[in-house]
């Protein structure tokens, strides 16, 4: 398949500097709706860390829509969310250690098609954002 | 759902690539090695070479063994969807599985045929052995990269992953179990009633005398297997024998090891000699968990022998990382922040500590962390360094 085939895929949110425990509402659309050849969408809200060490990844929200179960086709399009965020972990720009929140969408098409498009947003309590410890 | 066990279809296919590649090295090996005995004056050092070559892949294979049976020993828990071949897939890794007993069984026979029946040169059964390989890689080298990409497909994302095998919060839960973790990823720091605040920190550090021990323990036992060595080559030398190898080479590096243990046991003798001189010294705080922003009364205190002086507190935050390296796991650490309390002091002292607004809350997961911890360092017999690390937990505010 080739680069042009690939879905056009776009995820906004309507704040992308939240407190902790706010609600991170936002929407996905797939324009002209996702590929005849569609495996999965799959929608997470997560955070993961980035710099020196191995990647920890957490969910806080994940949806899955399938073409296996039948349950991609009645997936709305465009699909707003919701969500409740934790107080913790903050968005954190370390030295060794990142931090980051995004809002994922992860479309499957074919037999190895992928496309994987992410709104970032950060979470902290801190009066300056992302977190920090200088003073 | 059906119940799943990806983990025995993994094995399953280590258990079959590793007996492999076990097959075909220990095999080749057997080759060198009988080829070296039976013709000892044509051993020119490739002997060794080929022997390293066939080491190879029969290391893999036994890892690969290895890590299947430790699959497979594994208990139960949390299992990621089963990876679903397609069946291009299943048809292409065939084909490629076929083509790779093909290669391992054009190599091993070639190297067998040439040294058996022609004896030819090292070199030439060097090249019989790799060339098959060769073909296979360039015949297959497309088509492994597709294979690798549709084996890709097969396993989860990442994120459907994390939402099977995550132990907590289960999917199914979410978003109460969310909502009832308070603050999720902020490590708990136990603290015990303090005698004049509320809270008494405990050390965060491994205490002089258990690193002392580990240290010793550690240099002991290494250099009682390299002194076994060393011994029997400085008896050659005095006899005048010679020992048949070149000892400088390959013992120097494991001499220097040693005595960089050695180097470390006094160190960390001379730190428990001084932590000793210092005695037991206290840190107590006025609240616990510390929160961004807040100011806290802090007590520090000594019993000992000799009186702490220039004494120091700091509140410290340190990251550290962990990573794969090769096949074992790393750690990295840094220090990133330090946030001064008191300055050259006498004990007992009574100062503030005072938590940054903008400071990052304590913070772990299994490969990175952010820690704090309240340093107290200084002095003793007007010279010696003392350091001491009091675990603390930074938590955010209620909001």
């Amino acid at each position: 398949m080739s680069v042009s085939d690939e879905p056009d895929v776009r995820v906004e949110l309507t704040n992308t500097s939240l407190r902790p425990g706010a609600e991170l509402a936002g929407a996905f659309v797939i324009a002209g709706g996702p590929p005849g050849d569609a495996e999965s969408v799959e929608l997470s809200v997560l955070w993961h860390t980035s710099g020196k060490g191995t990647e920890d990844l957490a969910l806080v929200y994940y949806a899955a829509w399938t073409a296996a179960d039948g349950t991609l086709s009645g997936m709305p399009n465009p699909h707003p969310f919701a969500v409740r965020l934790p107080r913790t972990p903050w968005s954190y720009d370390g030295e060794l250690v990142k931090i980051h929140w995004v809002a994922r969408v992860r479309v499957r098409y074919g037999e190895t098609g992928e496309v994987v498009r992410e709104a970032a947003f950060t979470l902290s309590g801190a009066t300056d954002t992302p977190a920090r410890n200088a003073d | 759902m059906a119940a799943f066990r990806p983990n025995r279809a993994v094995g399953c296919f280590l258990f079959v690539w590793g007996g492999m590649f076990a097959l075909v090295g220990s095999v080749f090996l057997v080759a060198v090695l009988l080829a070296a005995f039976n013709a000892p004056q044509q051993n020119n050092g490739l002997v060794w070479v080929f022997a390293v070559v066939a080491l190879l892949p029969l290391a893999l294979g036994v890892g690969g063994i290895a890590f299947a049976v430790r699959i497979w020993t594994k208990p139960a828990e949390p299992s990621p969807p089963s990876p679903k071949l397609s069946p291009a897939a299943k048809a292409l890794g065939l084909r490629l599985g076929a083509g790779f007993l093909l290669a391992a069984v054009t190599s091993v026979g070639g190297v067998l045929v040439a040294h058996l029946q022609f004896d030819l040169p090292f070199l030439v059964t060097g090249l019989i052995f790799s060339a098959p390989w060769w073909v296979f890689y360039l015949l297959f080298r497309g088509r492994l990269k597709e294979f690798a990409a549709l084996t890709a497909r097969a396993l989860p994302s990442p994120e459907g992953l994390a939402a099977v095998t995550s132990p907590s919060p289960k999917l199914a839960e979410w978003p109460s179990v969310l909502s009832s973790e308070e603050w999720p990823t902020v490590p708990e720091v136990d603290t015990s009633p303090g005698r004049e605040l509320a809270h008494e920190l405990e050390r965060a550090d491994l205490p002089a005398g258990c690193r002392f021990g580990c240290a010793v323990g550690v240099a002991v036992f290494w250099n009682g297997i390299v002194s076994v060595f060393v011994v029997s080559v400085v008896r050659d030398l005095i006899r005048g024998q010679d020992p048949g190898w070149n000892p400088g080479w390959f013992l120097t590096p494991f001499v220097l090891v040693g005595l960089g243990m050695i180097g470390y046991a006094v160190y960390a003798g001379f730190q428990w000699a001084v932590a000793g001189l210092v005695g037991r010294v206290r840190l107590e705080v006025s609240g616990h968990p510390l929160i961004p922003g807040g100011r806290y009364e802090v007590r520090v205190s000594q019993r000992g022998p000799f009186g702490l002086g220039g004494v120091a507190v700091a509140l410290v935050c340190e990251e550290s990382a962990t990573y794969v390296a090769g096949t074992s796991k790393s750690t990295a650490a840094r220090v990133v922040a330090e946030h001064p309390a008191a300055e050259h002091e006498v004990l007992p002292l009574a100062t503030e500590l005072a938590v940054p607004a903008g400071a990052m809350h304590s913070f772990k997961s299994a490969n990175n962390a952010v820690s704090w911890t309240v340093r107290v360092s200084g002095r003793v017999l007007g010279g010696l360094r003392y350091r001491k690390e009091f675990a603390a937990c930074v938590r955010p505010g209620e909001t």
